[in-house]
């Protein structure tokens, strides 16, 4: 663990002297984390490649700030929340559901016993949370990050955290046990 | 949650196995003897369960070469804009254009001088310069230096004069006007030129390194 961090360590320092082979390798070890992150909080494949690819480019214009012997993983995670929150707040008035919803490709690829049905509604709830709650279910669940490590991305208390998530899922289980929710949406 | 079953944060950190072990011993304790417990531990895990189920895989995004020439075209964009030797190289051809503006003024005013020497509207500047000169260059209060040079000036308007005297006004006007609508000409094209060049030098937005992102 020490030594990935001190290797990811040695990544940043050359990409800051403008190695951008260096860069690449950081980009493909955090790629699909960002991928996954950015999507769960904007809600759509397309925004969130939008999303990645502005993590990455403020990441390489930012890589003077990463402190040394900090948590690459978590600089990066900083930036996805803070960069898709923004493009949902951004794209909010223009929001239509219908056009959120994930191409025909993507509902037939679930990895899980859910079906594609079941999925997109567990998704559209989410999408309906506060997106301060979505950003710490979305870490908890999709990345699998302790409660500390959500505390030290989203910069909050770990009491904090864990009452976001609590607000999450407890919102999350009155969205799924309803009936209506599809025509709440 | 009442005080004989378990908080919300417990049940939480058990989920989530954030408990600390000494707590987690008694609550699975709890659990054991208490099926409310049990019931909102399974339906709050049954929660995180199901949403983690919902986490896109790779296969809903581009694929990552295609992701990396797009972030690495981005990437050479911005590293352009921030060097700081991106403006050295806009400094030639704007220095080149300057000089060419200049010059396209200059050639303006000398022709319309000429023109208007050769209407009888203002009299010769060559002839007005060495005037000048002569009424300074014998004084007592000039600069010896700036003594030497209006004789120069003097020299030389004389010699302009002598040399040129049997042309035709109008010929004198037009060959000036040539010679440095040529100039001004010259210098655009070169700059112009100069232009080109640095356009095509400019580096153009294809993917570059990042071999181990492709």
């Amino acid at each position: 663990m020490e030594e990935e961090k001190q290797y990811e360590g040695q990544l940043v320092r050359r990409a800051n002297r403008g190695d951008l082979d260096a860069f690449g390798e950081i980009v493909e070890r955090y790629r699909l984390r960002v991928l996954r992150t950015a999507h769960g909080i904007v809600g759509s494949s397309d925004e969130a490649e939008d999303v990645a690819q502005e993590v990455f480019v403020k990441a390489w214009q930012a890589l003077d700030s990463f402190r040394p012997g900090g948590s690459l993983g978590s600089w990066l995670y900083r930036i996805t929340v803070n960069a898709a929150i923004d493009a949902t707040r951004r794209r909010r008035p223009q929001v239509n559901l219908d056009d959120i919803a994930p191409p025909p490709s993507e509902q037939y690829t679930e990895r899980s016993v859910l079906d594609a049905e079941e999925a997109e509604r567990v998704r559209r709830a989410v999408r309906h949370l506060p997106p301060a709650s979505r950003a710490a279910l979305v870490l908890r669940e999709y990345e699998q990050l302790s409660y500390a490590e959500i505390a030290e991305v989203l910069d909050v208390p770990m009491g904090t955290v864990m009452s976001r998530l609590h607000y999450a899922r407890q919102s999350l289980k009155d969205a799924l046990s309803s009936q209506d929710l599809n025509h709440d949406v | 949650m009442m005080s004989d079953h378990l908080s919300d944060a417990t049940i939480q950190a058990l989920v989530d196995d954030e408990l600390p072990e000494t707590l987690r011993a008694a609550a699975e304790a709890h659990l054991a003897s208490c099926a409310q417990c049990r019931e909102a531990v399974a339906s709050l895990a049954s929660v995180a369960e199901t949403v983690a189920e919902t986490a896109p895989e790779d296969c809903h995004f581009c694929a990552s070469g295609q992701f990396w020439d797009r972030l690495s075209c981005r990437l050479s964009r911005v590293a352009d804009r921030e060097s700081p030797y991106a403006v050295m190289a806009l400094i030639p051809p704007l220095l080149l254009g300057a000089a060419g503006l200049a010059i396209w003024l200059i050639s303006w005013v000398v022709t319309i001088v000429t023109l208007l020497t050769w209407a009888g509207v203002i009299p010769p500047l060559g002839g007005l310069l060495a005037d000048m000169a002569a009424l300074h260059r014998t004084s007592l209060h000039t600069p010896i230096l700036l003594r030497w040079f209006l004789d120069a000036v003097v020299a030389l308007a004389g010699t302009i004069r002598s040399s040129s005297a049997n042309w035709p006004s109008a010929a004198r006007s037009i060959v000036r006007f040539g010679l440095v609508q040529g100039l001004l000409s010259l210098s655009l094209a070169i700059t112009v030129a100069l232009f080109a060049v640095w356009a095509a030098c400019m580096p153009d937005c294809q993917p570059t390194g990042g071999g181990t992102a492709a």
